[in-house]
């Protein structure tokens, strides 16, 4: 049987404890109690940086206007495939084409200011007109990051044209706006890579195609695109 | 004269319009976070113009962050920023971004964009949009007490249970204290 003076007696070393336990955790957790003492001087700097990452393009008017129909295009033997109204806005024709001079006005430029490489998708919608739809898959396109014409592997200035026109080894093939292995043809939006690692200060030119099935209802067809630049991940 | 000055006028704004760019830009151009089950956080990005002429940005958000975010504003004009570009930018403006984070029972990663699109050009037979994106990663952890895997939905059901069982003690309480109380009695023919 504990007395009054037990219970005193407990209370009174609970009390000890907790006090010796504080104590006890202060000194050893407190950073300042491992802290150099008795140096004749101390020096505490502190290095601060304000990291700021950004990327921003920039798209020439023609590139985010683009309008078909205003000719067809050149050298195709595909049926009625059209180009946009700015595929070659420079082109003076005959040999010339092969020297940089048919210059498309489509393109993008990555800022200067830009503290990452860009990678830029490309998405596309119908063209539609009332009921009728003109299928995105029908618009092929091809970039490049050369102004207007592409240079292969051997330096060899090249065309970068219609998807299928890659005759004789003389153009670079487009890319058609569906994917090649997507047989959803119910989807309204198509989503593929347009460029990567596009460095601050450096541009990508495009051209776009439209080629129109036979059969296809008469009428001034509208549709969308979206480009999107992202900071690339690697 | 005037119709002179009318005209050259209207050829140097022809030309200004046909010579225009358009540019958008995002800072910062990716966000990697920690946040707890349900968190709401606020993120600061600012959006800036390095095109030629007055821009109308939308903000969106893409892929996982779809439904997750809310932006204040939505919508935005931004006026071009002086050449040469340097950042900080001049003109940009600020667009606050609310993430709710989802409730997640495991250590999860949500990631998406936070686009900012500049409008597409009217009249034209396939229009363009131009758009940047900020990369945004989200470490998500679990929630710190059980009630935090509920929903504002699920909270609101189970506190308007509570108060019914409540109305229905106090009424109880009320019948006996006025002697009242409720019985099945068959009705005599």
């Amino acid at each position: 049987m504990i007395g009054k003076k037990g219970y005193i007696s407990i209370v009174l070393l609970l009390i000890i404890f907790i006090t010796l336990g504080f104590i006890l955790g202060y000194t050893l957790f407190n950073d300042d109690y491992n802290s150099i003492t008795g140096a004749a001087t101390s020096t505490v700097g502190n290095l601060t940086a304000n990291v700021v990452t950004a990327v921003a393009c920039t798209w020439s008017n023609a590139a985010l206007n683009v309008s078909f129909g205003e000719g067809i295009s050149q050298s195709l033997s595909q049926g009625p495939v059209y180009n946009a109204s700015k595929n070659f806005e420079g082109y003076i024709g005959g040999g010339a084409q092969n020297v940089g001079i048919n210059w498309t006005h489509y393109n993008i430029t990555a800022d200067i200011t830009n503290t990452d490489s860009i990678n830029i998708s490309i998405k596309g919608q119908h063209l539609l007109i009332g009921i009728n739809t003109l299928g995105v898959g029908n618009i092929t396109w091809m970039s490049n990051e050369s102004n207007g014409n592409g240079t292969d592997a051997s330096g060899v200035i090249r065309n970068f044209t219609y998807l299928g026109s890659s005759a004789a080894g003389q153009n670079f093939e487009g890319f058609n706006l569906t994917l090649i292995n997507d047989g959803d043809t119910k989807l309204a939006s198509r989503n593929r890579n347009f460029s990567n690692q596009l460095t601050a200060g450096s541009t990508v030119w495009f051209r776009f195609w439209l080629h129109v099935p036979r059969g296809q209802i008469g009428g001034k067809y509208v549709g969308n695109y979206t480009q999107t630049c992202t900071a690339a991940t690697t | 004269m005037n119709k002179i000055l009318l005209i050259v006028g209207m050829f140097l704004i022809s030309i200004s319009l046909v010579s225009a760019s358009i540019g958008v830009g995002i800072s910062p151009s990716k966000v990697s976070d920690q946040v707890v089950s349900k968190q709401e956080k606020n993120y600061t990005f600012t959006i800036y113009n390095t095109g030629d002429i007055p821009v109308l940005i939308k903000m969106s958000a893409s892929d996982e962050l779809e439904g997750k975010v809310k932006f204040y504003p939505e919508e935005l004009s931004i006026i071009p920023e002086p050449e040469p570009h340097r950042l900080p930018p001049v003109n940009g403006k600020d667009v606050i971004v609310t993430v709710k984070a989802p409730v997640s029972r495991d250590l999860k990663k949500i990631t998406g964009h936070i686009v900012a699109t500049a409008g597409a050009a009217p009249g034209s037979s396939f229009g363009g949009s131009g758009a940047v994106a900020s990369r945004f990663e989200l470490q998500i952890s679990p929630p710190k007490h059980f009630w935090d895997y509920m929903t504002d939905k699920q909270i609101i059901l189970v506190n308007l249970l509570i108060l019914l069982v409540i109305i229905i003690f106090i009424v109880r309480w009320l019948m006996k204290k006025k002697g009242i109380h409720f019985a099945l009695v068959k009705e005599e023919e």
